[in-house]
């Protein structure tokens, strides 16, 4: 069945996303909550170790080393290597725009992905890294920029994310429910 | 007026500190702000070119019909926009493709490789310095960077646009440049503004020409300096944006002071305005994804403060301009802004629908067209599937209007994006449209929001083979002479456009068997890409090869730290002396300073080797339009000899003149004596030696092409040196003022005429290879733009404005063609007095 063309229309806005949705230094694809859950090898509550550059060919990664507190996906043990693009080897710095910034000590939510070569990274550049709090309650909550772009989604669903601040208790359900749907 | 004050201050001369969108370092936390920008050192690079290699891994996985020479095609074209900015000093060669595990060469350059980049990365740019600042630099000398692709291109084939700005903007990042906010290549994706055929806009050019001026960048455009202050207190890391209602938007990012000065700019009248970064999207570390200047210590200045954009001097729409003139500084132009608790409008995008595929930024017409109007998203646009409460769009500078009603939702996604119509004034110009858009106290403006031509997109029906000449006819709407056929990355050359409105063009060389995606480019910016896919083109032909079989080099090995001649043969290329090859060794290390094609089908290559390159084997990739052949492990690098004798011709100087004396710089450490000079072999006449150079006779007899000369001291012979013969020098014919007063003593040139210049004995090959020539012209040592250039047979005609910067007298006229010199003339210059 033909569609009418402004439904047409639509749809190729919806192609012009999948070949290029990108909002940074960096030409990243606007992730869903529930691509990152369903993309993601790993989903994990952690505590940041330092961090250290390493050379692998020509580009530069820094590994963190997390200490695992909780795992909703993936066989994370109790601790794993994550590499963000770009750092310091030797007197050598190595600058990427839009590359995640993961201190020391924080303690953060991580959708991770692990490639072929055995390189764990965030996924989506920064968009898989969700900072955690305490509220005023004592409850522990999870945050994350909110998404102030209304953009196309590469599957040419519109993507509609406000950010989040949310209970963790309600991030389980959340991931879960992704994860059940993925099924 | 004291708002348009202009100081014709040198732009050196003054103190305040440029705040470009660049990698940036200050030495202090306290004013003044002078940047210390990250970037290549051109100096030290031979012909101020980069040398980028590709990885030969490649992407694992393509879109359908996809290839890795057609990947190389297109990343080799998005390279060519940064090299070909006239106002930028770097150029860019395409160096090979090397294996990701070899050395990291010591040589200064670009890799381009193909990663596992997670989901939602495609690609991203970087650069690497050391990270310690030194006191009293100019600059961070950038040591090597990199352009990250996927290596995952099933769902981005390469002849799309979205692969290849991409590209373009990730070797932006490459070379030294960070985000700007004004819909060029270096926006972010979301609000970029730029096609294929149009891959950067004048605050790109502005931006890499900052870091590489020419000396003309900033003799012949201006700029606009300031200050952005929230009360006593200066705002860090605002976009000052200077536009042209229907040209140029060009911009800068503030100090950590406040201040500004945005470069490049064409002379002209501006409005400028100044606004926040958006926040953070998400994904993004900090706003618009900005690396935010460093102190000495590594230490980051802060972002400052989000606050209501503002028109110069002080009000929410645009009245006043500012004069910008070639050569000097707009200054004072200074906002004071209102702080705001979080940013209003902004990030919007704009498509349209020339065909069945929507294009971005919208594309409209000043024809009528079943559907010319323009989509919209962004923060702030839509609220409960209508448009924004008050929402107001106003083109700027008149071109067109919003009628009422013109905002409506858009009816297949009303809850995130707008319809809007225009109605276009008479006689409108094509061209960029920037868009204003505001709602209360929120002004956001969008340069390049849309582009307005006059006829829509071209489209191809057909592709057919000549057999007569091996062209190919091209069948199809709107071409003219000016549309340019694109075989994936390889731009076909242009040979006819006939009278059914088809065109001719040659065919890029290519291996038997390959599918080239085929696209026409109009210089209106628009492409057949617009409105349909490419069309694919089958090399059928027999006698074309892909395979290395059979490549050879006249030596096996090279030492490190010297430059020579190598000889290579490569039957499978059918190398005529026409041909356009270029040849790479897999390494910034080592370079092919020269390369020629002779009639026996042979290359000569002058090979550079880096002093720090032996103990390595290095791969030789050849390409030849969309044909790349590579001979792993075709050289070897050697230490440098004891008694090494190195020949090189001094600078500025591109080759020998028949029957003239020539010299040579020789370098001869370890030897010393009476040199002697050999010419293909021949003896030639030494005229004198000393301190390293040597002087010599260059037979009257030399026919014109490339040589071997070779130095000997000592008993010893130095590496052979490829030297052109160049052909009797060009000379210039008259320089006429008017319409036809020969310029002379009796009849001077004054500044500010247009004089038009004819030169004559040039080597038909420049007039007649069918691209523009690269022209240079300086009087008195003063560069001035060339323009109306028009080749006609063996000779070339083009005219210039003498500036009103040029002193009196007779002053030298020089003049380069493509590099080579033209016997230059005294220029009788006075006053109108």
């Amino acid at each position: 069945m033909a569609l009418a063309p402004a439904f047409g229309v639509f749809r190729q806005i919806a192609q012009i996303a999948l070949l290029a949705v990108a909002l940074s230094g960096a030409t990243l694809q606007q992730l869903s909550f529930d691509d990152m859950v369903n993309q993601s090898t790993a989903i994990v509550r952690a505590t940041i170790g330092s961090g250290s550059g390493r050379q692998h060919g020509a580009l530069v990664y820094t590994h963190h080393r997390l200490t695992v507190l909780e795992s909703w996906k993936g066989a994370a043990g109790a601790s794993l290597d994550v590499v963000v693009p770009g750092g310091q080897v030797g007197r050598l710095q190595q600058s990427v725009a839009g590359a995640p910034v993961l201190t020391p000590g924080s303690e953060l939510v991580l959708f991770l992905w692990t490639s072929r070569s055995g390189l764990t990274h965030v996924i989506g550049l920064s968009q898989g890294v969700f900072q955690l709090e305490r509220n005023t309650g004592g409850t522990l909550t999870l945050n994350r920029a909110p998404v102030t772009a209304t953009l196309v989604a590469p599957n040419g669903r519109l993507v509609h994310d406000d950010g989040m601040t949310m209970p963790m208790s309600e991030f389980r359900t959340r991931v879960s429910s992704a994860l059940a749907r993925s099924r | 007026m004291k708002l348009r004050r202009i100081l014709a201050a040198s732009l050196f001369a003054t103190s305040l500190a440029s705040g470009y969108y660049h990698f940036v370092r200050f030495q202090g936390r306290t004013a003044p702000f002078n940047p210390i920008v990250e970037k290549f050192d051109l100096t030290a690079l031979a012909e101020k070119t980069v040398t980028y290699q590709i990885a030969e891994n490649g992407p694992a996985m393509l879109a359908p019909g996809d290839s890795f020479p057609a990947v190389v095609s297109q990343i080799r074209a998005a390279a060519r926009v940064w090299s070909e900015v006239e106002t930028s000093e770097l150029r860019l060669r395409f160096g090979g493709v090397f294996s990701p595990g070899q050395p990291v060469p010591a040589t200064p350059g670009v890799d381009v490789v193909f990663e596992e980049l997670p989901p939602g990365v495609n690609g991203y740019g970087s650069v690497t310095v050391r990270g310690e600042l030194s006191p009293g630099a100019g600059f961070v000398p950038i040591q090597r960077s990199q352009v990250v692709l996927n290596r995952d291109l099933a769902n981005r084939p390469s002849w799309g646009s979205a692969f290849f700005l991409t590209a373009v903007h990730e070797f932006g990042h490459a070379l030294g440049l960070q985000h700007s906010f004004t819909s060029g290549a270096m926006a972010t994706e979301v609000t970029r503004g730029t096609t294929k055929i149009r891959p950067i806009t004048p605050d790109d050019v502005a931006g890499i020409s900052v870091l590489y001026p020419t000396p003309s960048f900033r003799q012949q455009l201006g700029s606009i300096t300031g200050r952005v202050a929230a009360g006593n207190d200066g705002v860090a890391m605002a976009s000052v944006v200077a536009i042209a209602p229907r040209g140029a938007a060009i911009s800068a990012l503030t100090n950590p002071d406040g201040t500004f000065r945005i470069e490049g700019l064409p002379p002209g009248q501006y409005f400028v305005y100044a606004h926040p970064l958006p926040g953070a999207l998400q994904g993004e570390p900090t706003p618009g994804n900005i690396l935010p200047p460093l102190d000495p210590t590594g230490r980051a200045f802060d972002f400052g403060p989000s606050f209501d954009t503002l028109f110069f001097p002080a009000s929410r729409a645009a009245f006043v301009t500012i004069a910008v003139a070639a050569g000097q500084a707009t200054e004072n132009v200074n906002f004071s802004v209102t702080r705001r608790a979080t940013p209003g409008i902004h990030s919007v995008q704009t498509y349209s629908f020339p065909g069945q595929t929507a294009v971005k930024p919208a594309q409209l017409y000043s024809i009528d067209t079943p559907r010319n109007f323009m989509v919209a998203s962004g923060v702030g646009l839509v609220q409960n599937s209508q448009p924004a409460p008050g929402l107001q769009i106003t083109p700027l500078g008149g071109f067109a209007t919003v009628p009422p009603n013109g905002v409506r939702p858009y009816a297949p996604a009303p809850a995130s994006f707008l319809e809007v119509n225009f109605q276009f004034a008479p006689f409108v110009q094509e061209g960029p449209g920037h868009l204003i858009f505001t709602r209360g106290n929120d002004l956001y403006i969008l340069p390049n929001a849309l582009r307005l031509a006059q006829r829509t997109a071209p489209q191809i029906t057909s592709l057919a083979l000549r057999p007569e000449d091996g062209t190919v006819l091209v069948t199809g709407q709107n071409f003219s002479a000016e549309t340019r056929i694109h075989f994936d990355g390889v731009p076909a050359t242009h040979r006819a456009l006939d009278e059914q409105g088809r065109l001719i063009v040659s065919l890029p060389p290519a291996p038997t068997g390959y599918r080239s995606s085929v696209a026409a480019f109009n210089p209106d910016g628009q492409s057949s890409l617009f409105v349909q896919a490419p069309v694919e083109f089958l090399y059928d032909a027999a006698g074309d090869a892909s395979s290395p079989a059979g490549i050879s080099l006249s030596t096996s090995t090279l030492p490190a730290g010297t430059e020579s001649l190598v000889e290579i043969v490569a039957p499978t290329l059918g190398v005529t002396a026409e041909s356009v090859v270029q040849a790479g060794f897999s390494t910034s290390d080592i370079q092919v300073r020269r390369l020629w094609t002779t009639p026996n089908g042979r290359l000569l290559a002058n090979v550079w080797v880096s002093p720090n390159a032996a103990g390595s084997y290095a791969s030789l990739t050849l390409s030849q339009g969309l044909r790349l052949l590579t001979l792993p492990n075709a050289l070897q690098l050697t230490a440098s000899p004891a008694r090494l004798i190195q020949a090189a011709l001094p600078s500025g100087v591109t080759g020998l003149v028949p029957g003239a004396s020539a010299q040579l710089l020789v370098q001869s450490p370890q030897l010393s004596g009476a040199p002697s000079i050999s010419l293909n072999g021949q003896p030639a006449t030494v005229l004198s030696y000393e301190g390293g150079i040597l002087t010599f006779a260059v037979p009257a007899n030399l026919p014109t092409g490339p040589i071997a000369v070779r130095v000997g001291m000592a008993g010893e012979i130095g590496l052979p040196l490829g030297v052109q013969v160049l052909p009797p020098p060009a000379y210039i014919t008259s320089v006429i003022a008017g319409l036809n007063q020969n310029i002379s003593e009796a009849r001077p040139a004054r500044p500010g005429e247009i004089l038009t210049v004819l030169i004559s004995g040039l080597p038909e090959a420049i007039s007649a290879s069918g691209s523009t020539p690269r022209l240079t012209l300086a009087v008195a040592g003063l560069e001035h733009r060339t323009f109306s250039l028009t080749p006609i047979g063996s000779a070339i005609q083009f005219q210039f404005i003498l500036l009103n910067a040029v002193p009196t007298g007779n002053l030298p006229l020089t003049i380069t063609i493509d590099g080579v010199s033209v016997n230059g003339i005294s220029l009788p210059v006075r006053g109108l007095n």
